[in-house]
């Protein structure tokens, strides 16, 4: 009955013209930065969050949620019309959208990832509610060496994001941490690599690192022009949606696929990607139609992308509840938060009860304008594909200097937007992952902040910080989540040269 | 001129390893210390950061020996070391974006940020979009217009203004 009620509070807190209109914005936005290729919800958030200066907390955030989890769905529109997924997430989806695009079936493969990323994002939100307030609730237990522990599990979740290398995705997680610590120490009061200039005091902000990391670097790289043609028979209503038949085949995959992506979006560093990954290979593996995956059948859609959307709810729970972002997106999300003057975690629930229900019914109400818009407007999303690249690069580069000044109301703020967002081209050269160094940016200043306090409460015993019961507990999971593939290869290596012996 | 690579994976080994260094050199010389009255110092961070910089360095170096060692064996031609990184048009479109916004960051107090932001778009489509003057004129004036619109009339932000009072 609670759940219901506030439930009931969110919706009422929702009943406002312009929350409807900021959640339509987001979703719209977050459609359309999806769809373009190479831009991913870390830079859609990143890019739009200008936008969210000055405006109401509920209004951001409808916006950004909206900009998340439409750009979940933007980037399969690319991987089925032209074979390039918008975002990783979607590379799933191009494995069976492209071929039944290619069979003249794309508006019918559209529409079944609008629909599976509705209902996938819907039965996530009745789990996030339901799950949300309960780990908020065992939360509220935790002190600053809780928290501490907590923050080093988020930053471990760096093992996930890593790719190829872990050495330099630990080297870009190090660097963010290095940047967190400019400006002046709190405890001291001494100034930490400042050297004399006063726009470094107040350290630097995480947005304009993400802007000129994801942003910037993304569009230099991006300089060649799409020359897209698109099949607009295929678009019309009357050959959108999927049968009967297709429905009673892809059910069974999108519920599997909701309740997999929700767990897997929830464990930190994994995120929507490997979530469309697990999914495609479980419906593959169960589908009646299992042995025609990849020649275009509709539950190859169906699958990854219910998955995707489902993971980036599942991902909002230790965000929202824990104040652990566990990847990119959500890392940029809760610096937005705190930029709002919102902070996630365990009383989250509790001293911003409407903030966090409103966010809940905005949650459906995003899904609900996100079926509307991906059926309705497809064609005008469409027609955006065929915008050259060097436009849209003109265009963002534009409104992300504009936003970046707007940050601080200062250039300094769009000199250190620029820095970061050559660093980022040369670490995208160099195959360094820039989601890391964000994440470590976000967390840093809090994980100094708990560290400091919980070394006072425990007398500078850092021993006795990491041995608490819930701390050591995370703590373990953290080092198993860090160093678990490197132990299994160890541990696979000694028995196998014990088989050998 | 071809970067390979390897090359990029050495050249990033080395700037960590001595960025960690100068990290490190940087916080004794600020006088930030590792422990301060029992207490954690502000050279903590700091410290740690510095060390493990250098040591992740160290982690690519020894990755890139090793994945050299392991192309030498298999003598694949489609090693990925040896692949070229950067390719002039990228890096054209690079050097565009940072003497843009160098003017920017140079002249938005004289001219004004909005009238900046126009120019850069206008610029940036001439050169590297190859559009008709009458085309970037018009993008670029628009999207003055969508800047202003937002951040000037709707979110109140106070640009620097130029002659032309935007």
């Amino acid at each position: 009955m609670d759940l219901l009620h506030h439930l009931a509070m969110g919706f009422s807190i929702l009943a406002n013209p312009m929350t409807i209109l900021y959640s339509l914005i987001g979703v719209v936005c977050g459609v359309i930065i999806g769809a373009l290729p190479g831009l991913g919800p870390s830079v859609g958030i990143a890019v739009l969050l200008p936008m969210c200066y000055g405006l109401d907390p509920i209004c951001a955030l409808c916006m950004l949620c909206g900009i998340y989890y439409g750009a979940m769905y933007g980037g399969s529109i690319t991987a089925i019309l032209i074979n390039t997924p918008g975002d990783s997430a979607a590379i799933m989806t191009t494995l069976d959208g492209y071929p039944m695009a290619r069979k003249g079936q794309a508006g019918k493969a559209l529409s079944m990832s609008c629909l599976s990323s509705v209902i996938g994002g819907t039965v996530s939100v009745v789990l996030f509610m339901t799950l949300a307030p309960v780990v908020s609730n065992f939360a509220t237990k935790f002190g600053p060496s809780e928290y501490f522990a907590l923050m080093v599990l988020g930053l471990t979740s760096i093992a996930g994001m890593t790719g190829k290398s872990p050495a330099k995705g630990f080297l870009a997680a190090f660097i963010g941490l290095f940047v967190a610590g400019i400006g002046i120490d709190l405890v001291f009061g001494t100034t930490k690599f400042v050297f004399g200039n006063v726009n470094l005091y107040s350290g630097i902000d995480f947005v304009p690192v993400a802007m000129g990391l994801f942003g910037i670097a993304e569009i230099v790289c991006n300089y060649k022009d799409n020359n897209l043609e698109v099949d607009k028979e295929s678009l019309k209503i009357k050959n959108l949606l999927p049968s009967r038949e297709e429905w009673k085949l892809s059910l069974p995959h999108i519920g599997r696929g909701t309740i997999l992506g929700f767990i897997v979006g929830m464990l930190p560093g994994a995120g929507a990607t490997i979530a469309s990954f697990l999914s495609y290979d479980m419906a593959k593996r169960t589908g009646k139609r299992g042995d025609q995956f990849g020649t275009g059948v509709v539950e190859g859609v169906a699958a990854p992308e219910c998955a995707n959307n489902a993971a980036s709810m599942g991902a909002m729970v230790p965000m929202l509840t824990l104040g652990v972002p566990g990847s990119g997106a959500t890392a940029i999300m809760m610096g937005a938060l705190m930029m709002l003057g919102i902070s996630p975690g365990p009383s989250f629930f509790v001293k911003e009860a409407d903030v966090a229900w409103g966010l809940v019914a905005s949650m459906y109400l995003g899904n609900i304008i996100l079926v509307c818009i991906g059926l309705g407007a497809l064609s005008l999303f469409v027609r955006i594909l065929n915008v050259k690249t060097t436009t849209l690069n003109a265009l963002i580069f534009a409104f992300i200097l504009m936003g970046a000044y707007a940050l601080e109301n200062s250039m300094f703020t769009v000199g250190i937007t620029l820095f970061f967002g050559v660093l980022g081209y040369f670490f995208k050269k160099v195959n360094v992952p820039a989601a890391p160094m964000v994440l470590a940016l976000v967390l840093g200043a809090i994980t100094e902040t708990n560290l400091r306090q919980a070394l006072i409460i425990d007398d500078n015993n850092f021993f006795a910080v990491v041995s608490r019961p819930i701390s050591a507990v995370i703590i373990v999971i953290a080092v198993l989540l860090a160093f678990g593939t490197p132990i299994k290869a160890w541990i696979a290596r000694l028995r196998g040269k014990k088989a050998g012996a | 001129m071809k970067f390979k690579a390897k090359q990029g994976d050495l050249a990033l080994g080395i700037l960590a390893t001595l960025a960690g260094i100068v990290i490190l050199v940087l916080t004794r010389i600020q006088g930030l210390q590792f422990v301060k009255s029992a207490k954690m110092g502000p050279g903590f961070f700091p410290t740690i950061c510095g060390i493990a910089i250098s040591l992740c360095g160290i982690m690519v170096l020894m990755e890139l020996w090793k994945n050299t060692h392991k192309a030498k064996q298999t003598s694949g031609e489609d090693d990925p070391l040896e692949q070229n990184i950067f390719n002039i048009n990228e890096l054209r479109n690079l050097l565009l974006f940072v003497v843009l916004g160098s003017a920017v960051l140079l002249l938005s107090n004289y001219i004004g940020l909005l009238t900046c932001l126009g120019l850069c778009v206008i610029t940036y489509l001439k050169v590297q979009g190859k559009e008709s003057w009458l085309k970037s004129v018009l993008i670029g004036v628009c999207m003055v217009a969508f800047l202003y619109l937002v951040f000037v009339l709707f979110l109140h932000v106070p640009v620097p203004k130029g002659p032309l009072g935007f």
